[in-house]
């Protein structure tokens, strides 16, 4: 179940149905939320721009070439959507300001799915930890992010989330390992913290 | 001392997560509608893709074959698109295709925007693609709205996805949301204030417009047009699933093994086979059945072929389909 993700596009190219319904389940609600707070999270301005990304997405598979990860490409679609979008209903983009959107920021969650040297911690507080807590779960590869909230926001057994995606139980258990992995070594990168450290930090300022 | 490392480490997580809280699902309305226009976006990019790839090579050969590719080229595109095969393989009673004049016959095509109906005592099952099978109740109606979707407007579908079939998506849409399956035996009853959902083996998603539902093995889910939810318990022996079996679609027994066909007869029964001893079970997979069980419902068939065979059935539990060899139980 882990996407190798230039071997599921260059299935999706040859027609193959199930590479299409993995990439879809994979990325759809990813890229919906990438999408919502940029456009004021109206769900109508949402649903537009995400099914012209995912289509324009569609249309292009063949230019994809692996370079970045297969959600950062479809992230640089959905900005231009965004763009057209607001250009198009004339409305400004200007009072949406994210905390992932800061250029230091962008570039340690795209170091996320393409690790490279380890970016400065941040002080955010916590609603902006909150934030991008839950991008860091839609920059984990494969559907990790998936994996963990199933597990420890839903109280999921492993034999659910094995049927949920379709593996065995012992697949579920490795991918629920390798999940935590990428998770415990996403945060370090961005916050170079680990989660009892972030978890504090957070209360804290309760 | 890793290990506890490790154990603080995902306890930690847990917490963490839990602070931060589950993140935003777009609603299953919204993922359906944008799925169905990529989906077909995709399609047709992939289509334009062979053809275009298809060209490609037709023009690089033309200098040496052009007669035999020109007429390759002609097949190729004269082929229809793959399409998944949904064919009647069994049928009682009075039921009608759209798309046909004439009553429907065993081996009919239900096509893509056509629609079946049975009539007051009019049942039918229909082969869906490499292993699955889907049934239709008395006085039902379903239309196939697309390759792998289908529309229950009236009545009652049973679908049974076995374990060991390829996993060709099969999609019931009803008012209440779409239901879509884990690999399981499950119906869906179109009531007219609600749906309800039965599930016999594995889970299902009922995806809604505001919100997605699971149901597992052993649960009935009754879904309210005005969107409220109930649940209860059925068993895997319940009444409501004997429609489906006395529907099942028909088995050939010659010269299949008689474990082959006990199998068969259990899944259809909503049962495991259960040897009483490895003999047994060793003897079962060696003795090979002639003749025909045509017109037979499962449990009925599977009486009239232990009687001609040295086993008999054995009680060994609700879910269970106890089989032993007749000596054994002289001992």
């Amino acid at each position: 179940m882990v996407v190798n993700e230039l071997a599921l596009v260059k299935s999706m190219l040859a027609g193959d149905e199930q590479s299409f319904r993995l990439f879809f389940d994979t990325y759809f609600s990813r890229v919906y939320r990438f999408a919502s707070p940029r456009v004021g999270a109206d769900p109508d301005a949402c649903k537009e721009v995400v099914q012209a990304t995912l289509t324009k997405a569609v249309q292009n598979l063949g230019s994809f070439r692996g370079e970045s990860a297969l959600f950062s490409w479809l992230c640089q679609i959905c900005r231009h959507e965004i763009v057209d979008y607001l250009r198009a209903h004339k409305r400004r983009a200007g009072h949406v300001v994210l905390i992932e959107d800061r250029p230091e920021i962008r570039a340690a969650l795209e170091a996320i799915e393409a690790p490279a040297e380890e970016q400065p911690p941040h002080k955010l507080n916590r609603a902006q930890t909150k934030e991008l807590i839950q991008s860091v779960l839609d920059r984990l590869p494969s559907r990790y992010g998936d994996v963990l909230e199933w597990k420890y926001i839903e109280g999921r057994s492993v034999e659910e989330i094995g049927e949920l995606l379709g593996i065995g139980h012992t697949a579920a258990q490795s991918m629920l390992a390798r999940a935590r992995t990428a998770f415990r070594e996403a945060l370090e990168t961005l916050f170079g913290a680990t989660a009892q450290e972030i978890l504090a930090d957070m209360l804290s300022g309760i | 001392m890793k290990g506890e490392q490790d154990d603080m480490s995902d306890d930690s997580i847990e917490a963490l997560l839990r602070q931060v809280g589950a993140r935003n699902e777009p609603s299953a309305a919204t993922k359906e509608e944008v799925r169905r226009a990529v989906h077909d976006e995709w399609r047709t990019t992939v289509a334009r893709r062979r053809r275009r790839r298809n060209a490609l090579a037709f023009s690089a050969a033309a200098s040496f074959a052009f007669v035999v590719l020109v007429a390759g080229w002609i097949l190729r595109f004269a082929a229809p698109e793959a399409d998944i095969a949904v064919t009647i393989a069994r049928i009682d009673g009075p039921v009608s295709l759209s798309d046909s004049s004439r009553a429907a016959r065993l081996g009919d095509p239900l096509t893509v925007g056509a629609s079946v109906k049975t009539g007051e005592t009019g049942r039918v099952a229909f082969a869906y693609g490499s292993g699955l099978s889907l049934r239709l109740d008395r006085s039902s109606a379903l239309e196939r709205v697309a390759r792998d979707r289908f529309r229950l407007s009236a009545g009652a579908v049973y679908v049974d996805a076995p374990t060991n079939a390829k996993p060709d998506e099969l999609v019931i849409e009803t008012r209440v949301g779409v239901v879509r399956h884990l690999g399981t035996q499950y119906q869906v009853r179109q009531w007219h204030d609600a749906v309800e959902i039965s599930i016999r083996e594995g889970r299902v998603e009922i995806a809604g417009s505001d919100a997605t539902t699971l149901a597992a093995a052993g649960e009935k889910i009754r879904i309210s047009h005005d969107g409220r939810i109930e649940r209860e318990t059925i068993s895997s022996q319940d009444p409501a699933w004997d429609w489906a079996e006395t529907t099942a679609p028909l088995f050939s027994i010659e010269d299949r093994t008689l474990d082959e066909f006990l199998q068969w007869a259990a899944r259809e029964t909503g049962r495991e086979v259960a040897y009483a001893s490895a003999e047994a079970q060793r003897e079962a997979e060696n003795v090979r059945l002639r003749g025909s069980i045509d017109g037979l419902d499962p449990v009925t068939a599977l009486s009239a072929v232990l009687s001609t065979t040295d086993f008999v059935q054995y009680e060994a539990g609700e879910n269970l389909l106890g089989v032993r060899l007749a000596k054994e139980g002289d001992d």
